[in-house]
């Protein structure tokens, strides 16, 4: 392949793979001369050299002086995924700051609240289920007590849910209960 | 470990008497004279030595 065109294919592979990189094109001053590709993104630097019949050779960021490139590969489309690997943030690094954004925390706090509210409400509504099961296998189905028996229960159990909602929110409120 | 090699050279826009060499995380300056500079990509100055006159790569 042709040196310019090679270095403009790898080019074309890193942006299609990956956005806010800058390219800094270092060519030879003769024909058959390596050429250096510095792709940079958020402070990082992968170099790539590309060699004319030998290939892209890849380098990780801060190399010693005088160190060679770490490896050799064929084809831009390799050289380009090693590249886009490279700059990747660090995915710990990502990990940790989601986990410690206090937006995340909110989030998680409220799905696992609403998550309990679900699991209480499918509880007592089963309890009541089966108590009323209970019921109308001693009486029958059509007994008018048994319709006002399950009237009853619904209301106990709204008003169970209802009021376990209240000193949930007082909890969150209360600093002393807040979690570190 | 490699020295300058001569395929890593480049010329040096209006700096006839100065030649660089690039390789993996430094270009290496070289003046007819003899001077030396070293500097890494971000072209911070690691290392510089003069040349036989007493003059450095750039004479600054």
């Amino acid at each position: 392949m042709e040196s310019l065109a090679a270095v403009q294919e790898l080019e074309a592979q890193v942006r299609r793979r990956m956005v806010g990189v800058s390219f800094t094109i270092d060519p030879p001053a003769a024909s058959n001369g390596s050429w250096w590709i510095d792709v940079e993104r958020e402070g990082r630097i992968a170099s790539i050299e590309w060699r004319p019949g030998r290939g892209f050779g890849i380098a990780a960021p801060h190399g010693g002086y005088g160190e060679g490139v770490d490896f050799i590969v064929d084809d831009a489309s390799a050289a380009a995924e090693y590249v886009a690997r490279v700059l990747q943030p660090y995915s710990s690094d990502v990990a940790d700051s989601v986990l410690n954004s206090s937006v995340f925390q909110q989030e998680l706090v409220a799905a696992l609240t609403a998550h309990v509210d679900r699991a209480v409400s499918e509880i007592v509504h089963t309890t009541i289920e089966k108590l009323l099961l209970e019921l109308r296998k001693q009486v029958g189905d059509v007994s008018a007590d048994v319709r006002r028996v399950e009237h009853e229960l619904c209301r106990i159990a709204d008003k169970v849910l209802a009021e376990r909602k209240v000193p949930a929110q007082s909890e969150t409120d209360d600093p002393a209960r807040r979690p570190e | 470990m490699y020295p300058p090699q001569v395929d890593s050279r480049r010329d040096v826009p209006e700096h006839p008497e100065v030649t660089r060499y690039r390789n993996r995380a430094h270009n290496t300056f070289v003046r007819t004279n003899g001077a030396i500079e070293i500097r890494d990509l971000g072209g911070e100055v690691l290392f510089r030595k003069a040349g036989a006159d007493g003059d450095y790569v750039w004479k600054a």
